[in-house]
């Protein structure tokens, strides 16, 4: 096994996927408006004729980079290339202002690719665990699984708790369209032959995530974004740095993981609690905010950190940890590889080509970030009025190329729509694909419990695993209704 | 953001109406097992109940008065009907005919008014596209009703 994975991922095809990968995770991380979400979801009609683990290396590069490459506009012009960069701000720019843009940028490229390796450890020894302990659940504890997941969108709904839940609600409705697994009979589908099998996933994820970003960027089409590249030479890093961020990177890449595993929770979160975490524990919490190395090395080593974790739930159990992950869970699906526990079993080799492709594409992301980051940052210069034309373009061939139906096409602009108007209203996106993934899965296999249990509710209480999660479940869904009605009487009183 | 996410709260009012109404039509579950109406009715009573509490929780912010049509929502709303013209160009005269004109015609929407840099992006990016999708990933591009 061991020599059959390192001849399938030291393959050329697999290299040059890799670098392709990670160079594109990169640019399109780092320009500020387009995400790495957006970028896994444009690449993925890319991979349709390649072989399965081929593309998903390409994918995997693309997440890997593009979690990394927002650091660099983060640090530079600060403003976050990604969401998940965000907190990168806080000390990048202060050393950039200082002169010193050179070392924080070698300082986020050794942290971000240390938090990947970090948790691309942890990915190889829990998945094959999760993976044998989930072969053991069927229907209530699938259930359970995907109610816990349904649940987490409380948790990550952001300011509005209210406009989260709605948000999810609609993703969970948009998944009833089409013929219903259970009885045969087909729900919502207007007469359509082409919304039986449902609303195809890409096309509504190319449209939510790139298209709608798209016009979300016509709307700053004239605002400059441009960097001075002048006095950027490279990204460095001294021993003595490395050394004074070693232990954060170690603490942070670890917490990125933990948090990457926990569905819908992703980078951007992380990356603050690794922040946050380092400060509260530092001798010196005064100093962060000013420009100091381990304000930069928590919240990258933090945010890679994640892209491990997320894959983990993604692989064993079908569920994705972001919406990055969301995507990919997609593109398993359209190369056969249905993810869960028998992934492990059927497709041996292809996951553990995957887990080692993961170590080789933090070290591709190391070499490229270190060499070439002026490169990049002449990307990010590329004038939105010329970029998001062919962004749109690539929409359009992206969500035809999967069936060839051009119904796909049209799914996809109404998807973009619908992205744009949420996005203007304050209603978060990342719940709507959580929902649109998980409900089809909680339904199902709620339904087919009841068949187990010939219509008892009680199948879901007296089976130790699906009770744990649907407990876990309650709480985290129910959690921070409580607290913030709790935090509303305190301010009233 | 408040207007947008009243209007839309509302649409999801009558999105769960819709869906309740609908629902109530699919065939009953037998023997204790649940028929493929229950989930989209319960889905569809909370979906009302949340936007219905969301417009309440919204009832004392006051929208702020800026013109529903500002210059930049306006833009977006032209640049939809241009790929809503590149959709029907594609579904009649192709990929190949109608992707330089999108980008062509986009680009100089977006304030691109160098003649050179309009023709060689449009017509380039076509051509990289084209033979990387149709030549190298031999993914089949439409081809129009007219060709």
């Amino acid at each position: 096994m061991f020599v059959e994975v390192l001849l399938n991922v030291l393959s050329l095809d697999v290299l040059l996927a890799l670098v392709g990968g990670v160079a594109a995770g990169i640019a399109i991380g780092a320009m500020p408006g387009l995400t790495s979400t957006m970028g896994i979801a444009l690449l993925m009609p890319l991979t349709f004729k390649f072989e399965p683990h081929v593309g998903m290396m390409l994918l995997i590069g693309e997440f890997v980079g593009g979690i990394y490459g927002g650091s660099i506009t983060a640090i530079l012009i600060n403003t976050p290339g990604t969401s998940s960069a965000a907190a990168t701000v806080l000390d990048g720019y202060p050393m950039t202002q200082r002169g010193e843009a050179g070392r924080a940028l070698g300082i986020s490229t050794i942290a971000s690719a240390t938090g990947g390796m970090i948790s691309g450890l942890m990915l190889v020894f829990i998945a094959p665990t999760l993976a044998s302990m989930a072969l053991k659940f069927s229907a209530p504890e699938t259930f359970a699984l995907a109610f816990f997941g349904i649940s987490i969108i409380s948790s990550i709904s952001g300011k509005s708790l209210v406009k989260g839940l709605i948000s999810g609600l609609l993703g969970l409705i948009l998944a009833l369209v089409g013929m219903d697994n259970i009885s045969g009979f087909t729900r919502f589908t207007f007469g359509s032959i082409f919304l039986m099998n449902g609303l195809s996933f890409i096309p509504v994820l190319v449209g939510l995530f790139a298209m709608s970003q798209c016009l979300l960027s016509i709307e700053d089409l004239f605002t400059n974004n441009s960097v001075d590249t002048t006095n950027i030479k490279r990204a460095k890093i001294s021993m003595k740095d490395f050394l004074k961020i070693l232990p954060t990177m170690i603490r942070s890449g670890i917490t990125g993981t933990f948090i990457g595993i926990i569905p819908g929770a992703g980078g951007d979160i992380s990356a603050f609690v690794s922040y946050d975490l380092e400060k509260r524990f530092s001798k010196h919490p005064e100093k962060f905010g000013t420009g100091i190395p381990e304000g930069i090395a928590a919240p990258e080593a933090s945010n890679n950190g994640t892209t491990g974790g997320a894959l983990i739930p993604l692989l064993t159990l079908g569920i994705p940890g972001d919406s990055n992950t969301a995507v990919m869970l997609g593109a398993l699906m359209m190369h056969n590889l249905t993810p869960g526990p028998q992934l492990f079993i059927e497709h041996a080799l292809t996951v553990n080509t995957l887990f080692a492709g993961f170590f080789i594409a933090n070290l591709v992301m190391l070499i490229l970030g270190l060499s070439n980051v002026k490169n990049f940052v002449k990307i990010v210069n590329i004038p939105k009025n010329l970029l998001v034309p062919v962004v749109m373009v690539l929409c359009v061939i992206g969500s035809f190329a999967i069936n060839s139906n051009f119904n796909d096409v049209i799914v996809m602009f109404l998807a973009g729509i619908l992205g744009y108007i949420l996005a203007k209203g304050g209603f978060p996106l990342s719940p709507i694909v959580l929902a649109l993934i998980l409900g089809p899965m909680a339904e199902g296999n709620f339904r087919r419990s009841l068949v187990m249990s010939r219509g008892s509710y009680s199948i879901f209480f007296t089976r130790p695993i699906a009770a744990t999660f649907i407990i876990i479940a309650l709480v985290s869904l129910f959690f921070p209704i409580i607290k913030s009605m709790f935090a509303k009487r305190k301010e009233a009183a | 953001m408040t207007t947008i996410s009243r209007i839309f709260s509302s649409a999801m009012i009558a999105l769960g109406l819709y869906v309740i109404l609908t629902a109530r039509t699919f065939p009953e579950g037998t023997g204790g097992v649940l028929g493929p109406g229950f989930f989209p009715i319960l889905l569809g009573i909370l979906l009302i109940g949340l936007s219905a509490l969301q417009l309440f929780n919204t009832r004392k912010e006051k929208a702020v008065a800026t013109a529903f049509l500002t210059e930049s929502t306006k833009r977006v709303l032209f640049a939809c009907l241009i790929i809503i013209g590149y959709m029907a160009g594609i579904a009649i005269l192709g990929f190949l005919i109608s992707t330089p004109l999108f980008l062509f015609g986009i680009m100089w929407f977006f304030s691109v008014r160098k003649w050179s840099t309009l023709l060689i992006s449009s017509i380039a990016t076509t051509a990289v596209l084209y033979f990387v999708f149709l030549k190298f990933l031999s993914v089949s591009l439409p081809a129009g009703i007219l060709f």
